[in-house]
This record gives C-alpha cells, sequence and structure tokens, in this order.
C-alpha cells in the first residue's frame, strides 16, 4: 500500500512539474530522421538509451 | 533521469537550443548492439553524420547533464578540428558549471585546443596549474601532469 502510495504521489509530483513547466523535450524515436534533422539544423544528436523497467 | 533531470526547464531549454534528442530502449535493436549498449542510462552524443564522440552512463543531475553535453558538443567540434568552436562551448562549461565533474576534462581539452590554434605550449601549461591548483584529484591532472615542464 505504501509502495503504491510513493509511486502515485511521485508519478503525480512529476506531472505536475512537467505542467508548470509547459514543455517536455520532443524525443525522436528513428536514428535516421533524428540525423536528418540534425543536418538540417547543424546540430549533435543526443541519443539516450533507457530502461522502461 | 526520466524523473529528475530531463523535466528540469534549464536542461528542456538546453536541450531544445543546442541538440537534437533521441530516446531508445536499452534493447533496441539494431542500434543498441551497435552502440554497444550494456547499462543504462547512456547518453550518447553523435555528429550529424551518426558518428560518435561522447558518451557517459549512469544518472546526472541536471547540474551535471548541462555540463556534460556542453562537453560533448566540443568533442565534436574539437574531433572537427574547429578548435575556435570547441572553445566557445568549454569557456561556457567552465563559466557556468566551474564545479562540476565536466570541468577538469573541460580544462584539460581547452589547453590542447589552445595548444592547437596557437603551437605555442602555454596553454597546456596553464591547463596543468590550473588543474593543479583547483582539482588536484582529478585524472585530468594526471594526464596532464607532463605538460608542467613546458
Amino acid at each position: 500500500m505504501l509502495k503504491t502510495d510513493l509511486k502515485s504521489n511521485f508519478k503525480k509530483l512529476r506531472d505536475e512539474r512537467r505542467r508548470a513547466m509547459g514543455d517536455t523535450i520532443q524525443w525522436e524515436s528513428d536514428l535516421n530522421k533524428a540525423l536528418s534533422r540534425a543536418k538540417e539544423e547543424k546540430k549533435p544528436v543526443l541519443m539516450d538509451f533507457f530502461n522502461p523497467g | 533521469m526520466g524523473a529528475v533531470t530531463f523535466p528540469d526547464a534549464k536542461v528542456i531549454a538546453f536541450i531544445k537550443q543546442n541538440l537534437i534528442p533521441i530516446r531508445l530502449p536499452h534493447d533496441h535493436k539494431p542500434l543498441a548492439e551497435q552502440f554497444q549498449v550494456k547499462w543504462t542510462p547512456a547518453l550518447v552524443t553523435l555528429d550529424t553524420e551518426g558518428k560518435e564522440h561522447h558518451r557517459t552512463v549512469g544518472f546526472l543531475s541536471p547540474e551535471e547533464l548541462i555540463p556534460s553535453l556542453l562537453l560533448g558538443k566540443a568533442k565534436i567540434d574539437f574531433d572537427h578540428e574547429d578548435f575556435a568552436k570547441a572553445l566557445v562551448s568549454l569557456e561556457a562549461l567552465l563559466k557556468d558549471y566551474p564545479k562540476s565533474g565536466a570541468a577538469p576534462e573541460a580544462i584539460f581539452l581547452r589547453g590542447v585546443c589552445g595548444y592547437k590554434s596557437t603551437h605555442t605550449p602555454k596553454p597546456l601549461k596553464e591547463a596543468y596549474e590550473k588543474l593543479a591548483a583547483e582539482y588536484r584529484d582529478s585524472e585530468w591532472t594526471k594526464r596532464a601532469y607532463p605538460y608542467r615542464l613546458l
């Protein structure tokens, strides 16, 4: 029960924080598209490998 | 990272302005294998051709992520021999995040960029002196140790 509450509160806090900022990172999911944008916008690519858990 | 660092307003603004972000699961086929991802979070900085220049593994707070990304940008410019552009990122890193984990490597790289730009050893010696004075236990101080003799 406590674990569920903590998880729920954490998610709530995170979502509130995002809403307060009114913004999030717009992640690409396709490397070719990211590289195409990188060339067009003359920016490096940041690739984040994550564990969705 | 997803709960603390990436929702941070400064991180969002920095990434928007400076990078094209892409997010992939740790078992993505074929990229996780191609980039030899063994642990997460793994953050890899690529140039526009898809070549890797910088990587970190493990959690980074917002105060550590931004300087690490600046270092990644600088390494791309350094590897492409655009030393003036690399110096812009390094100076920004050292001005705004002097206490970050990326700072000692940035000082080292700034010294090398200075040497490559001027062909004089002074920037290397200055890099060692700053590292020795402010980051005595850093591995980058050890790597710069020979420059004390210049």
